[in-house]
């Protein structure tokens, strides 16, 4: 499909969307659960880690510069604060990735009864921390 | 002009490709990121060298940026509804992927090979 005629669809959406319409419940209507904390988390956790990837890409063109610019970022991340920051990044990392497989597991078709999701959903808080604590302590 | 119609089941095996990819590099990058946290220079440059470290960032890199183009993309079309806004912050995400991948590979290749 062309630009313009998918820019003109989208506008036309929008002008459909502005009208007052009944629109489906949203988040605001549903009581807080644990397995929609995690779901929302996986959304928040890849956001998190995309502005994440600027730090990695930081790490290694101080490497490439060399020992002063490396020493440098390895100054900062001896501090405690950041040190922390670090480790719920990795965290974070590992939170996407064990949410990644749930939705693998999903794929297939299998695990959509209510006690299987909330198992996943605590298998994913559960594991996350404890590979962060591995790669951290190990 | 990001998520059309037409890329959606595209971009759904493709966001799972990649996710095997980075499920399995990502382990060994951010491993090898915390271990060397605190580490000399020359002792990362050493572990770049050894088992082919720098090529396993590079495909993880390259990998991570294709799969967070996707999910940012995603987001955009679930949140931003004005076409204009939506079509430029996809464009940075598009540039920002770009800068990512292309400054990451390089400078992996550069370590790895000379």
């Amino acid at each position: 499909m062309l630009a313009r005629e998918y820019n003109l669809r989208m506008i036309n959406k929008n002008k459909i969307n502005s009208s007052n319409r009944p629109l489906s419940p949203h988040l605001q209507i549903y009581r807080p659960s644990f397995t929609m904390m995690m779901s929302i988390m996986h959304r928040i956790s890849g956001v998190v880690l995309y502005f994440g990837s600027f730090l990695l890409l930081a790490w290694y063109i101080s490497i490439l510069l060399g020992p002063e610019a490396y020493q440098l970022l390895n100054k900062l991340f001896s501090f405690l604060i950041i040190k922390l920051a670090l480790f719920v990044f990795t965290w974070i990392f590992f939170h996407h990735l064990f949410g990644g497989i749930r939705h693998f597991i999903w794929d297939t078709g299998r695990g959509f009864e209510l006690n299987t999701i909330e198992w996943l959903a605590r298998l994913t808080a559960i594991f996350s921390l404890l590979s962060a604590l591995i790669v951290w302590f190990l | 002009m990001k998520n059309q119609h037409s890329e959606g089941t595209h971009h759904f095996i493709l966001q799972r490709i990649t996710a095997v990819i980075n499920l399995f590099s990502g382990v060994y990058v951010f491993n090898f990121f915390v271990k060397s946290i605190g580490k000399t220079h020359s002792f990362v440059i050493e572990g770049l060298s050894n088992n082919f470290m720098w090529l396993i960032i590079t495909v993880f890199s390259l990998s991570m940026c294709y799969h967070m183009w996707i999910g940012f993309n995603h987001i955009l079309d679930d949140y931003v509804d004005e076409v204009k806004a939506r079509n430029l912050l996809g464009n940075l995400n598009s540039i920002a992927v770009v800068i990512v991948a292309l400054a990451t590979s390089l400078s992996m290749i550069t370590i790895g090979l000379l």
